[in-house]
């Protein structure tokens, strides 16, 4: 089984006005890794992730995507921070409208996997928050179950769900050979799902280390 | 009875009171002048029946058309580049403010001067009053563009055609929807002034003929005859595709 792609990042430099977030940073994913990103708030962790997903080209180094500039790679399963659903489309129709080459039925298997069998025709406003945030996972796995890329996934579901999430996207991941580079808080999120965690701080970033994650429970 | 088909009593109870009102206070007048509704409608049925009611109100109604149509198509496009250009709102920001003072009627009277009292003058004339507003609107609706979908675009790679079917087509919608809604009261207007300025036939024309024999029941007439083609245009046009593609709003369902 063919794994997801290699991501290489060499930034120069990432400037927000008068502060430099990254320096001469570097780090590189291998392929099929699950790399966590663990730091303070506001160490630039997010913005990272959107570099990586070419939303923000702001910056002066490359990042690649194996060998290919990261802006002009495919679409990763990018996970933002909010669920981000179009609120004109029903939550079918959100991944199907993003996911051009997602059949439906494929769509509804998603939906299926994270809880949400049923609801496919509400519109974002009918749904809670944590289903909102399931319907975002499902479209994120249905643009590119190769490659993730998620900013605090499970963060505002309760508990259990959050599990069962966690294990929904543990599965995928481990069938589909993924890259994924998630930012998490949770040390559950890091335990399960990483097999390398990166930890970032001050200003301009710096990796303070770098390893496998502490399994104890 | 629920808060939905109150608000439908409401809107229907609305226009009998209209018409109550009027005869109220034509009767309290008492004056040929001011008609009763029961005399507007017997002039209304004998223009309809007798008169040149048909062939004025299709004359008038095409050009409201291809006016309207123009104004919104040219205003739309207009409105997306200054809403997406910055140097081009920049450059091109004081036109729109001019263009909307600038008095509809002097409008009209330079290009029957320019044009002559053509057919394609009075177009002209009204889709220039028009223009500015309708771009206005739109700008103002791709300047409320959420960044957050422009951003989701970009991370999944949606190919041009899909962000715009997708992602800019339905924030645009409430504001196609104002300008639609605005440039129609507006361009039905203004078409009957200029039709009034000079015409060979139209509503406005009718109307001034009229004026000018003091003939206000037949003015009423056209007028009343005019606004139930506007109100047959929101209520069995305009509402149902409002109602159609704005349905993901909490409001409407």
């Amino acid at each position: 089984m063919a794994s997801g792609p290699a991501i290489s990042i060499r930034i120069a430099s990432k400037r927000f006005g008068q502060s430099t977030v990254f320096s001469e940073f570097r780090l590189d994913v291998a392929a099929g890794s699950v790399v966590a990103l663990v730091g303070p708030s506001g160490v630039g962790k997010s913005t990272l992730l959107r570099m990586v997903a070419g939303i923000d080209r702001g910056f002066e180094g490359t990042i690649s995507i194996d060998d290919t500039p990261a802006f002009a790679a495919p679409a990763t399963g990018f996970l933002f921070q909010d669920a981000r659903l179009l609120p004109w489309l029903s939550a079918l129709d959100n991944i199907c409208a993003v996911a051009p080459f997602t059949r439906v039925e494929r769509a509804q298997t998603l939906l299926d996997r994270v809880g949400l069998h049923g609801v496919e025709r509400a519109y974002p406003h009918q749904l809670s928050g944590g289903m909102q945030r399931r319907v975002a996972i499902a479209r994120a796995l249905a643009v590119n179950p190769k490659m993730l890329l998620l900013d605090e996934p499970f963060v505002s579901l309760d508990m259990h769900l959050a599990e069962d999430l966690r294990r929904v996207v543990h599965d995928v991941i481990r069938a589909e050979g993924t890259t994924v580079m998630i930012v998490s808080h949770v040390q559950d999120d890091i335990r399960e799902l990483a097999d390398r965690v990166v930890t970032i701080d001050r200003r301009p970033a710096v990796i303070i280390s770098d390893g496998w994650p502490d399994r104890r429970a | 009875m629920g808060r939905r088909h109150y608000d439908l009593a409401l809107e229907i109870a609305s226009f009998p009171l209209l018409v109550i009102c009027w005869q109220v206070l034509a009767m309290i007048l008492a004056n040929r002048l001011f008609p009763t509704p029961v005399t507007v409608a017997a002039d209304l049925w004998a223009q309809l029946t007798h008169g040149k009611l048909l062939s004025d109100m299709s004359k008038t109604m095409s050009r409201v058309v291809i006016s309207f149509s123009v104004a919104m198509t040219v205003g739309t496009a207009l409105g997306i580049a200054l809403g997406r250009i910055r140097w081009l709102d920049r450059l091109f920001s004081p036109w729109l403010v001019v263009g909307m003072n600038l008095p509809a009627v002097v409008v009209a009277i330079v290009l029957y001067i320019w044009l002559g009292l053509t057919e394609s003058a009075l177009l002209l004339a009204v889709v220039a009053n028009k223009l500015p507003l309708v771009t206005v609107t739109i700008r103002e609706g791709v300047r409320s563009f959420s960044s957050d979908f422009d951003e989701l675009a970009v991370a999944y790679r949606l190919p041009l055609g899909s962000r715009l079917r997708q992602i800019a087509l339905p924030q645009l919608m409430p504001f196609l929807f104002a300008a639609a809604r605005t440039g129609l009261s507006l361009v039905w207007k203004i078409v009957l002034v200029f039709e009034l300025l000079g015409s060979d036939g139209g509503v406005g024309f009718r109307i001034s003929i009229f004026f000018q024999l003091f003939d206000t029941g037949d003015i009423l007439a056209y007028s009343v005859a005019f606004v139930l083609v506007v109100l047959a245009i929101e209520y069995l046009l305009l509402r149902p595709i409002e109602h159609r593609v704005m349905r993901w709003r909490p409001a409407l369902q």
